[in-house]
């Protein structure tokens, strides 16, 4: 698994370094921004199935130490591949061109609820706790970009070593406000595109969580919102109410 | 039976329509961990062929099949049952789920997901489910299940078009109410693809496959139609 993820940043975290350095034309763009489309594609049934089978093996009662925790590690990878792809896509498209973002109705609330479920296993795995509070809010937004930012942001929180991690979501003054604090650990500082890519070469080990605070700040521009971290502990997206 | 004599309540039936192996497997175990009884489907065909014959209260529905489009086989599926469907796939664009929520999906899960995540979106739109009335209508020896969206006549399932039904449901949801043809187009539809001039063609091929049902759908002059049994 390990390898497999490796493997696969490299290949693609070469296609968007050829992308956005420009040395490739824009219709080598293209065809990258294609090729990681079709991969991601292709690569969602096998990673239901990956996490379908994790979600079973959490079931089970009776491991070691040993073996517990070469689960929560498998886990951990399963979601860091998904979002390396996920965000990969994202960045990559948004070196060459704006975001595209198609809009429609999303309850925002019913997405912040359902992190309890999506981060349960990674949460678990790490003897953290997720808790989630948010208020009734339908905003315009392109529902995949939404559940990627909201991903992105509770993965960042729980790889922070966190040991709580307290989503809210709050409407203050024609506004909203969708804050995730972490009771302990440093959560990254927002990152833009460029200053991504200045950094990606001295510190590598740092890629897959960089690339999460890269997308988050892309999602937010491209809708409209704006994302800061007020504290070391604390990630702020903020919107007008449509 | 549960001590005391109390019946046990069945398990809700969830019928699987999903080509890939490994995927259906994974579903179908923790499916059957959570207590659901279950019915596989590989293809769209054999889905359809299910529903004929099995009681379902959710379909799962894949939306890359073989043989047939998962859409296409939604538009089908919603002809029969009006029982919750949530798809899963891999399809991920918003066109996608826009078009699904249009041909009557209830819910729009993207692959890759979390089992615990479907498992409490099944429980939800079982709950809502389970609440609502079952609406049934039946005038000479014909039946209208509003809910399945299945129709018999002389006692035989009538084959209509999702558009059919729906005119027809619009219809028979009124009892003894004169409804215009634009009127009933809307009513008919939720993305006002039926037109009001096509309501003609759309009655006439419902009152031919009801046989003695048909005159309870009466044309009323310069305005449109009224379903009335004369009961």
């Amino acid at each position: 698994m390990s390898a497999l993820w490796l493997g696969l940043g490299v290949v693609l975290g070469g296609l968007l370094w050829a992308g956005w350095s420009g040395l490739s034309s824009k219709r080598a763009r293209a065809v990258d921004r294609r090729l990681l489309a079709t991969l991601m594609h292709d690569l969602r049934t096998p990673l239901t199935s990956l996490q379908l089978t994790m979600g079973e093996l959490a079931h089970h009662e009776g491991y070691d130490d040993d073996e517990r925790v070469t689960l929560a590690r498998a886990i951990e990878e399963v979601v860091a591949l998904r979002s390396l792809l996920e965000n990969l896509r994202l960045v990559e498209a948004t070196a060459s061109a704006p975001t595209p973002v198609e809009r429609t109705e999303v309850l925002l609330h019913e997405q912040v609820e359902r992190l309890v479920y999506r981060y349960d296993l990674m949460a678990k795995a790490r003897k953290a706790r997720l808790e989630i509070g948010a208020e009734p809010l339908a905003v315009q937004a392109d529902p995949r970009l939404v559940e990627l930012l909201l991903g992105n942001l509770v993965e960042l929180a729980l790889r922070s070593g966190a040991t709580v991690v307290r989503v809210s979501l709050t409407l203050p003054e024609e506004r909203f406000r969708l804050s995730c604090e972490v009771t302990d650990g440093v959560l990254p500082e927002p990152l833009t595109v460029q200053t991504f890519m200045a950094r990606r070469d001295a510190d590598r080990s740092q890629t897959g969580r960089s690339l999460a605070v890269v997308a988050v700040g892309v999602i937010c521009g491209a809708s409209g919102w704006s994302f800061t971290r007020p504290s070391p502990t604390e990630f702020v997206v903020e919107g007008r109410l449509d | 039976m549960l001590p005391g004599g109390v019946m046990e309540a069945p398990q809700p039936r969830i019928l699987v329509v999903e080509d890939d192996t490994a995927v259906a497997a994974g579903l179908v175990q923790g499916l059957k961990r959570a207590g659901f009884a279950l019915e596989l489907a590989t293809t769209g065909p054999q889905a359809l062929s299910v529903l004929k014959t099995v009681t379902i209260d959710l379909v799962l529905l894949d939306l890359s099949l073989p043989e047939q489009d998962g859409l296409d086989v939604l538009e089908h599926l919603r002809a029969r049952v009006s029982v919750p469907v949530i798809v899963l796939t891999a399809r991920t664009a918003l066109s996608e789920r826009l078009k699904s929520f249009e041909l009557g999906a209830n819910d729009f899960v993207a692959k890759p997901f979390w089992f615990e995540e479907l498992l409490a979106r099944i429980r939800a739109h079982l709950r809502i489910s389970a609440t609502r009335e079952h609406h049934l209508v039946k005038w000479a020896d014909c039946e209208v299940d509003l809910d399945a969206r299945r129709v018999k006549a002389g006692g035989a399932d009538v084959e209509l078009t999702p558009t059919e039904f729906s005119v027809l449901a619009a219809l028979v949801a009124h009892p003894g109410t004169a409804i215009s043809r634009d009127r009933l187009a809307k009513l008919a539809s939720n993305t006002g693809e039926i037109l009001g001039r096509t309501i003609d063609s759309h009655v006439a091929r419902i009152r031919k496959k009801l046989g003695n049902g048909a005159s309870a759908l009466q044309t009323v002059k310069a305005v449109g139609y009224r379903f009335d049994t004369g009961g």
